[in-house]
């Protein structure tokens, strides 16, 4: 097993899966990060105040991963709402990830053409993958009533998101520690 | 069966063209999006057009008659040309009706100033089917007896489609083969209502354990499958029939929305051409866990909004291809809003 902390939560990975935590790269964090339209006088005084990340370049999911073997490649973003400085809207939430999805999917191709070393290897296997899996790993406030037995309802915030996602992958997932929906991975 | 609408300037439908699905139909939308108008327009075109008349020149000189006063009486308003948009630039209303198998299409318009004059345009080949079935969102069953007759008679704020269900319910039973073989479906509505619908005397009653209960008394929710039962027991409901069900959620409590949408499916799946309007996520997703088990229903979903003073519609063969989904959208402000104060 392979471990990876992401927001306080120690992700393991069977040992045959290639996993990269994808904005740690050099790749992305050095140089796709700031790919984007060039920013025009009026946005650039802007983005000295705005932390949007919108105006900063890419946005990018938390892992990119698959296993060799198979046919899936990953890509996972990680959401804990016990947290409440995490804690934006849900539309918000979805808006955000598949901005996330489309702009590190981009990001792998860059990365297989202009990378170096095993960053470009990994993306050259990663994209080969025929089948993309998206997948909300996602926390929800503990504090639960009577009238909101789960702060969320996660059919809502599944269909939202397949409205949003299924030309990438019909059927993403939404996981959680409680219920991983069968992914490939523990979540501790 | 409806085949196709095509619409234009028609309340509050500037343009919208719709193909419809032999099977289930869901149409979505929040309140004054048009959902209600919708189905009773698609109700108006397939009732007027039926081919019930042998002598095709007569037909196609009742079809306009009829259409016209059926657009009246079915949306309640005081003459034809209300119901084109209003709008200062518009004059002219255009409709466009396709039904399963024909190729060829009732094409008509009328305007502003229409009292009753339909204009009909190129060639239509009907075909004769059974006649569909309105269900508003209340129930008749309880208050049958002599409102038929009321309705004929007296002025009642009750649109025609009250009056045309209460006519279909007055048909008497199926008997022989054809009443074997609606068996199965109304074993499974009986079921659902532990009971038995019965008529005596022009009144309904709903017949459990040997006891009579009159239809007054007995809940809603049940009135409801009460009526649709009846109604397929005495052949108004049939193979090939259409069905416009208006908000059938109304009323009914989640568990009994469970065994609502399972008959949604079965009456599609035995060819019955189904459309619903609905406001409710839950009901959805019932009829989403029916589908996946029943792949050979075809279902349709038209997502409807209001953008300006003119409503869009969103179509597709699933509930993720269309939006929005105002329930799902509330659902999800609601969670943002109790998120906010845990």
């Amino acid at each position: 097993m392979s471990e990876y902390i992401e927001k306080r939560r120690a992700f393991c990975f069977p040992d045959q899966f290639q996993v990269q935590k994808y904005d740690e790269t050099v790749f992305y964090d050095k140089h796709f990060k700031k790919t984007g339209k060039p920013l025009d006088p009026i946005q650039k005084r802007k983005s000295t105040l705005d932390t949007d990340a919108s105006s900063r370049g890419t946005k990018a999911i938390d892992f990119v991963a698959f296993d060799p073997q198979q046919s899936e490649l990953w890509l996972i973003e990680v959401k804990d709402f016990n947290f409440p400085m995490a804690r934006i809207s849900l539309t918000e939430l979805i808006d955000i990830m598949v901005g996330k999805v489309i702009d590190s999917l981009a990001g792998l191709l860059a990365m297989r053409a202009n990378a170096l070393g095993n960053e470009q290897i990994f993306a050259l296997d990663a994209i080969q993958k025929n089948k993309i899996r998206v997948v909300l790993h996602f926390e929800q406030p503990l504090k639960t009533s009577k009238e909101f037995p789960q702060s969320i309802d996660i059919a809502d915030l599944k269909d939202k998101l397949k409205q949003r996602i299924r030309s990438i992958d019909p059927q993403p997932i939404i996981s959680s520690m409680e219920a991983p929906r069968g992914v490939p991975w523990t979540v501790e | 069966m409806l085949q196709s609408l095509e619409i234009k300037n028609f309340t509050v439908f500037e343009e919208a063209n719709l193909e419809f699905s032999a099977g289930l139909n869901i149409i979505i939308g929040e309140n004054g999006t048009g959902k209600s108008q919708l189905l009773k327009l698609g109700y108006v075109f397939l009732n007027s057009s039926n081919k019930d008349q042998k002598n095709m020149a007569s037909f196609l000189v009742g079809l306009k008659r009829r259409l016209a006063q059926e657009l009246v009486e079915v949306f309640g308003s005081d003459n034809l040309g209300h119901l084109v948009t209003n709008r200062v630039d518009v004059e002219i209303c255009n409709i466009k009706m396709g039904i399963y198998p024909k190729a060829t299409k009732l094409d008509i318009s009328f305007n502003k100033k229409s009292q009753n004059e339909i204009i009909t345009h190129g060639i239509f080949d009907s075909a004769e089917y059974p006649k569909p079935i309105f269900f508003p969102t209340r129930e008749i069953v309880s208050i049958f007896e002599g409102f038929a007759a009321a309705l004929r008679n007296r002025e009642l704020a009750f649109d025609k489609t009250f009056l045309d269900l209460a006519d279909a319910l007055a048909l008497t039973l199926l008997k022989g083969e054809r009443a074997e073989l609606i068996q199965p479906i109304v074993a499974e509505l009986e079921k659902q209502m532990k009971g038995k619908v019965i008529v005596k005397n022009g009144r309904f009653y709903l017949e459990q354990d040997k006891k009579r209960l009159e239809m007054p008394l007995v809940a809603e929710g049940i009135r409801k499958i009460a009526m649709l039962t009846y109604l397929i027991m005495n052949g108004s409901i049939q193979k090939g029939s259409t069905l416009f069900w208006d908000e059938p959620e109304s009323n009914l409590n989640p568990k009994m929305m469970v065994q609502l949408a399972q008959t949604l499916v079965t009456l599609s799946s035995m060819g019955i051409q189904i459309f619903i309007a609905t406001h409710s996520l839950f009901l959805l997703r019932e009829i989403k866990i029916q589908l996946l088990q029943h792949p050979e229903v075809q279902a349709r979903y038209f997502a409807l909004q209001l953008e300006g003073k003119s409503v869009s519609v969103q179509q597709g063969d699933s509930m993720d291809e269309v939006e929005p989904i105002a329930a799902l959208d509330a659902s999800l402000e609601q969670s943002d809003r109790y998120l906010e104060l845990v």
